[in-house]
């Protein structure tokens, strides 16, 4: 059986000794970049229903946008490497800007925002 | 239903917090020479606030005080006490490895900030206004460039910063640019006697990094190190997902 | 920042660092294992779990690319 400490049901949180190891003057601005950060628990999805076609729509949306910048990437990547005709990349590159304004018209919709769109993959955005 | 803390090596018996998530008795349950802490719940829901977070984390805590601890992601939740007995089971081999290899040591949370926001991180969002096909890609590829040059830049500091600092660490992660502004998230397996000097070598380092913004955490449990045991006691043979 | 204040600010940003570890990381079981967290978080920490676990692994790999670089050369010469 272990022996127990009897811990106060108020403040749970271990002793005053603080986890901060080094000083830092920087508190606040640690503080808004970890909130601003897939790192923390997002708001749950709003179940307003006026709201739950645009929080769907958001999702949506987002999706496509991240599977618009992927393909715009290997499109670049091919530019790079040479392997496209000039036609070709003429030709690709009217249809992204087709593709641009079409999301647009679709976040127009909705109304969202740039940054309501925008997924922002970290580590991962290096991977792609 | 059994709420999970973390498995631990202190099958004597450690000094635990009498009540933790919801209130609820904190237990031990020996098998061999491991042990797992838990408390039994009537409910199948916890909620992680803030609360209930710091409670697993004080349980934690007081395990890593004396003894090996493998700590276990918040609200994980067994059936009942034989499903918790298999699992130990199951899992006692890697169990055991994972204690000798986290006793004595601790994990350090290193983030540092720095100022260079750089330009749109993933590229495609910013407008390009081109109206030739050939004329929008350049846009593009302009962008990506910038963009891979700025990584790389974030990529060289990082290991000018690690350089000092990776003699003292037994395991070692980190992620870049997880946001624009924070250069690196990183996490260390330090031995516990080593710390002292860790936080020395990261004083060392603000000084010749003046216009980076470091934090230091910890000791934390060693969270970040973690293996995932491949479920045997379900029948699957899945990969652990990692 | 005033003394109150400012440990308000260290306890924030202690437990914005600690809900990282202690969401995303540790020993995370399969199997008959319940996360009691809600459904829909659920799938975000799915996701977060996956960033980080190949961004370690990009990284292992390429010190491990590194290393094997370093042994071939010390044979080399």
């Amino acid at each position: 059986m272990a022996r127990s400490l009897e811990t106060p049901m108020g403040d749970q949180e271990p002793s005053a000794r603080s986890k901060l190891l080094c000083d830092t003057d920087s508190l606040q601005d640690f503080s808004t970049e970890l909130e601003s950060t897939s790192n923390t628990l997002p708001q749950r999805i709003n179940v307003d229903p006026e709201k739950v076609e645009q929080g769907l729509a958001q999702l949506v949306l987002t999706l496509i946008e991240l599977l618009r910048r992927l393909m715009e990437r290997q499109a670049v990547r091919r530019v790079e490497a040479g392997s496209l005709s000039d036609d070709e990349i003429e030709r690709l590159g009217q249809t992204f800007i087709k593709l641009q304004e079409r999301m647009d018209e679709l976040r127009e919709i909705f109304g969202l925002e740039d940054e309501d769109l925008n997924l922002n993959l970290g580590p991962l955005g290096d991977l792609m | 239903m059994i709420y999970l803390y973390a498995i631990s090596d202190r099958v004597d018996t450690p000094m635990l917090p009498s009540h933790g998530i919801q209130g609820a008795a904190v237990l031990t349950r020996v098998y061999r020479n491991i042990m797992a802490v838990i408390s039994p719940l009537d409910s199948a829901e916890v909620e992680p606030t803030k609360d209930a977070l710091w409670r697993h984390e004080v349980v934690v805590e007081a395990l890593m005080a004396d003894g090996a601890v493998l700590p276990v992601r918040f609200g994980t939740m067994l059936g009942d006490e034989s499903v918790m007995k298999a699992t130990l089971v199951a899992h006692y081999t890697q169990f055991v490895d994972d204690l000798d290899r986290v006793r004595g040591r601790v994990e350090l949370g290193l983030r540092v900030l720095w100022d260079e926001v750089g330009p749109p991180t993933d590229g495609g969002s910013a407008r390009s206004e081109a109206s030739s096909g050939h004329a929008y890609l350049m846009d593009r590829l302009m962008q990506e460039r910038q963009v891979r040059a700025w990584r790389e830049r974030a990529h060289a500091l990082a290991v000018e910063i690690e350089k000092p600092l990776v003699g003292l660490t037994v395991e070692a992660t980190h992620q870049l640019l997880v946001t624009p502004r924070m250069l690196m998230t990183a996490a260390y397996l330090v031995d516990a006697a080593e710390v002292a000097r860790f936080q020395q070598r990261l004083e060392a380092l603000q000084a010749v990094h003046p216009a980076l913004r470091f934090m230091c955490t910890g000791p934390w449990p060693p969270y970040t190190f973690m293996r995932n045991p491949v479920s045997a006691v379900a029948g699957r043979d899945g990969t652990n997902g990692t | 920042m005033a003394m109150s204040q400012l440990a308000a600010k260290e306890k924030e940003v202690t437990l914005l660092d600690l809900l990282d570890r202690i969401l995303n990381k540790g020993v995370i079981l399969y199997g008959d294992v319940t996360l009691s967290v809600a459904e829909v978080d659920l799938v975000y920490l799915s996701l977060k779990v996956l960033l980080t676990s190949v961004e370690t692994a990009e990284w292992m790999r390429r010190n491990a690319a590194e290393r094997d670089l370093m042994a071939h050369r010390e044979v080399e010469s």
